[in-house]
């Protein structure tokens, strides 16, 4: 008797649990979460077959502004992908390549070096923490980086490992995060993205100050980089030496250099040379004149490229790891060659759409661009719109 | 409100500070490894051990330094409790030795003597320990005022200002120690012999922050005897701490954040808005206060301790006097037992009351109406002005005090007029339209003391109600409760919790067999049950104020 009230008393304590865990998971996953671009991508990322990437990207906003993946697979068949969220931070820059590599073997991993040149303290900075850590599905990487993160520790890391504890208050913005939560689950469903991780701005760079772009391909000033932030490249440097990559590009993406900004230029010309030692390939877009021809109508603002702009990098940086660093493309099978296709075809419509609204952005208003479905609709309004 | 600062706190190497407040998931793994710890270990006897080492983690957990405190309060009450047994023993063997040769006269000669000297001891143990208590927490307080009248005179002394930080729970335990003292001294418990017992007596951690506040008897005999784990008990103890994070996380932490930005800047809102702040500071105290004992008084049920119910629904009360008995029911008692009593059954009050009686005043029937309830009515002023000071060192609280005093007081001396005319108007008791009226009267009244509590000062108070009658304007005052830091939704929140807890109140008002919800919830069917707490665990996750998207208020009470 006594052991069938104790069976009864478990199976309906387990049975409570179990729902409560399910309810309280979903809501984390889905409903109560950080609702951003970084998550869509990210998301986007990790439902991505295994072994389709030719060349991924990883580091910060520059990477998903610059580079359109659609347009360097439809130009040179190399499938690529941004695993980059806004302001990444140094510290996540192991977590991230080891993240990429978990379900990609890329033959290039191209690595933009922007979170090692800060003269602020970016790594304590929250939202460039969770920008990334947050969208990372909970594994080791994930956990191994929330333990050795002092940043973590200091925000608490019962909050990283169940972002609940965070983000439950969310329900108060909806339904503001309605479309961003329906397009994740949209895109879950589809199984993969359509601009595969890029986003961008309709908006053109208005700058009244001296611009010193042309001056910099022959500028070899330097500055050394901020103590803490030597620290780190060396230490990634290290852990890439330690693991034997000889696929890893290092890169600076180009950017309207001013007066404020000109400290990072030459600290980007002194990590040429850190990394240089230890034998890694290094490309500065900051001294390359093609690159650094590109005009300001071509920025949305003095650190990243429209989408004019990056029609041309893609061009340009496609031809690059081609020609210099021979990446072949893969054979996709017949699923995901499509699904490439389907992406080629989007991202002509989707530029036409940016491209309607630059026009339209008479007042040149911040106008975020990035995968939602809603977006989706308002392309192919605009396309369907347009073929009539 | 929530400004209650501790310093010297356990630090932990990884998670920093390491304060338990009873609504951190900290809290509740520490409430499950101790009940672990207690049910595991083999000797009943000493299981107690757990609860007093759970209970000094506990305290160390806010502040280490200021244990200090406690531990002199407990070893003074362990000493002079024992003092007092042994004055007591020592009379009783006397007495007995000289039973034959001592007269009636020498007995009680006798008797009187070692009263006084139990007296003297007593009020030593009370100066000590209350004098503690009243120099932390009004040293200030009484330093201002005396600079303030020193200076309306020109006077040129100044008695200097003191950082003084209260330790945590200190209202709680010395109240507690000093219960204890007084019925040990009037030889209604027996000394406790072994101070560590004692000292778990006084540090219990589920009562430590805001009570509520036991009666030796009731308390040490369920906290030294050894229980088994009982399923029942367990889960009735976790359906009362779900309760009780429902009411402070959702309800009350939610509604503190307007009554703030309200009274952070008291003079900029007008009638409507300071309506509306009372109001929801009536809620938001009660789902506060209420709140933090259930999570008490579950977490006490789960080590089968069984604590006294601070609240029985006391805004259902008809009369203020009522209401006093539902609210912070465990002081009210305390008040009672060691207070009001003795103040009331005082010499001098039974003296006054037999003059008047024998005046011409007397001899009339309001006369004689009035001298037998005058020590009743005074005593009661005296224990709210005693309430009203307990509540904080501040002149607004010492009119709150005397407010709900003197409604008391002239309640009592009223009462043979307030029956003539509800005789005169055919209203029965058991009328609802009137029981409704008597409710609603007095609920204001609470609602006028609640203006004393929110203002920032006495003056405030009094700006406030005369704002009531000559400030009303709806559309300011919807757009400055707009602007309180709390949106829509969050009122809406506010609203139905709200809502829930007072269905929740009237089914149980209504119970005719006494039986709390949990109990009534065990005669329903499993899937009414589990959905219910279901939905309760899910509000609390998804509307709780917690985590760093949120700054969690103190419980309020933990500030007394």
């Amino acid at each position: 008797m006594k052991k069938k009230l104790y069976i009864t008393r478990a199976i309906k304590l387990t049975a409570f649990f179990l729902l409560s865990a399910l309810v309280i998971g979903v809501l984390q996953e889905y409903v109560l979460c950080h609702h951003d671009a970084n998550r869509l991508r990210l998301d986007a990322f990790y439902i991505e077959d295994k072994e389709t990437i030719d060349v991924a990207m990883i580091g910060s906003s520059e990477m998903y502004s610059g580079i359109s993946p659609a347009l360097l697979y439809e130009k040179y068949g190399i499938t690529s992908f941004p695993y980059a969220t806004a302001s990444s931070t140094a510290a996540a820059m192991k977590t991230q390549i080891k993240e990429m590599e978990r379900t990609q073997t890329p033959e290039l991993i191209v690595i933009e070096i922007n979170c090692f040149l800060y003269g602020t303290d970016n790594e304590e900075k929250e939202s460039s923490i969770r920008n990334y850590i947050d969208n990372v599905p909970l594994n080791g990487n994930k956990i191994e980086y929330i333990e050795s993160t002092p940043a973590v520790r200091d925000l608490g890391r019962r909050e990283f490992y169940f972002p609940i504890l965070k983000y439950h208050g969310v329900w108060n913005d909806y339904p503001e995060p309605w479309n961003k939560m329906t397009s994740r689950i949209t895109q879950d469903l589809r199984g993969y993205s359509y601009l595969k991780g890029f986003k961008t701005t309709a908006q053109t760079l208005k700058i009244d100050e001296k611009v010193y772009n042309s001056q910099l391909p022959n500028d070899e000033s330097r500055t050394d980089l901020e103590p803490r932030y030597e620290v780190f490249l060396r230490e990634f440097l290290d852990y890439c030496k330690e693991q034997n990559y000889n696929n890893l590009l290092f890169v600076r993406f180009p950017h309207i250099v001013k007066q404020e900004t000109y400290k990072r230029f030459t600290r980007g010309n002194r990590a040429f040379d850190i990394i240089s030692e230890y034998g890694f390939n290094y490309i500065n877009f900051e001294r390359d004149s093609t690159a650094m021809s590109y005009s300001t109508d071509d920025y949305y603002n003095h650190d990243h490229l429209n989408i004019y702009g990056s029609v041309k990098f893609t061009d340009y940086f496609g031809k690059i790891i081609t020609d210099k660093y021979k990446v072949q493309k893969t054979v996709l099978d017949e699923k995901n060659e499509k699904q490439w296709n389907e992406a080629v075809d989007f991202w002509y419509k989707f530029y036409d759409y940016t491209d309607y609204r630059f026009k339209q952005n008479t007042k040149n208003k911040k106008i975020e661009l990035y995968e939602t479905n809603d977006l989706i609709k308002k392309v192919e309004d605009y396309a369907a719109k347009k073929d009539k | 409100m929530g400004n209650f600062k501790l310093a010297f706190c356990l630090r932990h190497p990884y998670i920093g500070d390491v304060i338990l407040t009873y609504t951190s998931l900290n809290f509740i793994f520490f409430v499950l490894a101790t009940a672990l710890v207690y049910f595991v270990l083999p000797f009943k006897k000493y299981r107690w051990t757990v609860l007093l080492a759970a209970s000094i983690f506990f305290y160390c957990t806010w502040s280490y330094q200021l244990g200090a405190f406690m531990l002199f309060t407990t070893l003074s009450t362990y000493l002079i409790a024992l003092w007092l047994s042994k004055a007591s023993a020592k009379s009783k063997a006397v007495l007995k030795a000289h039973k034959s040769e001592w007269s009636r006269d020498d007995k009680k000669k006798y008797k009187n003597k070692t009263k006084v000297r139990m007296r003297l001891i007593m009020t030593l143990a009370l100066l000590l320990n209350f004098g503690i208590l009243a120099f932390l927490k009004y040293y200030n307080f009484f330093a201002g005022s005396l600079n303030d009248i020193l200076g309306a005179f020109s006077l040129d002394f100044s008695a200097p200002s003191l950082k003084l930080i209260l330790p945590l729970g200190i209202s709680f335990y010395t109240f507690q120690s000093m219960g204890y003292i007084v019925d040990v001294y009037r030889e209604k418990t027996e000394a406790q012999k072994n101070p560590l017992k004692l000292l778990l007596f006084v540090s219990f951690f589920p009562q430590i922050i805001q009570g509520p506040i036991s009666i030796y008897d009731q308390l040490a005999v369920q906290l030294f005897e050894g229980h088994d784990f009982d399923f029942t008990r367990f889960k009735h103890g976790c359906e009362l701490i779900m309760w009780g994070f429902f009411k402070k996380l959702v309800i009350a932490d939610r509604a503190v954040i307007p009554i703030t930005a309200v009274t952070a800047e008291f003079n900029k809102f007008g009638g409507t808005t300071l309506t509306f702040t009372i109001l929801l500071y009536a809620l938001q105290l009660y789902a506060d206060f209420s709140g933090g004992i259930d999570i008490s008084r579950g977490v006490a049920q789960i080590f089968g301790v069984d604590m006294i119910d601070n609240f029985k629904r006391p805004y259902f009360s008809r009369s203020i006097n009522e209401y006093w008995r539902r609210w912070h029911i465990s002081l009210g008692a305390w008040l009672k037992n060691y207070l009001f009593y003795p103040v009331a059954m005082s010499n001098a009050f039974i003296t006054a009351s037999k003059k008047m009686k024998g005046t011409r005043f007397g001899k009339t029937a309001a006369g004689a109406h009035i001298s037998k309830v005058l020590p009743t009515s005074v005593a009661s002023l005296i224990v709210f002005l005693v309430v009203g000071i307990w509540h904080g060192a501040s002149w607004k609280y010492v009119a709150f005090g005397a407010w709900n005093g003197l409604i008391i007081m002239v309640s009592i001396l009223l009462e043979p007029l307030f029956i003539s005319a509800k005789d005169k108007l055919h209203i029965k008791d058991t009328n609802i339209p009137f029981m409704l009226f008597q409710m609603f009267r007095t609920f204001l009244i609470v609602l006028v003391g609640y203006v004393f509590d929110v203002a920032p000062s006495f003056s405030q108070a009094m700006r406030t109600f005369w704002l009531f009658f000559t400030n009303q304007n709806f559309k300011l005052g919807y757009s400055q409760i707009s602007d309180l830091g709390l949106g829509k939704k969050d009122y809406l929140v506010v609203l139905i919790g709200g809502l829930i807890i007072f269905i929740a109140s009237v089914i149980q008002e209504r119970a005719k067999d006494g039986l709390d919800i949990r109990h009534m919830l065990d005669k329903k069917p499993f899937i009414l049950r589990f959905a219910l707490l279901f939905v309760c665990l899910i509000s609390i996750v998804v509307f709780g104020i917690y985590g760093s998207g949120y700054s969690a208020a103190d419980f309020v009470y933990a500030q007394f």
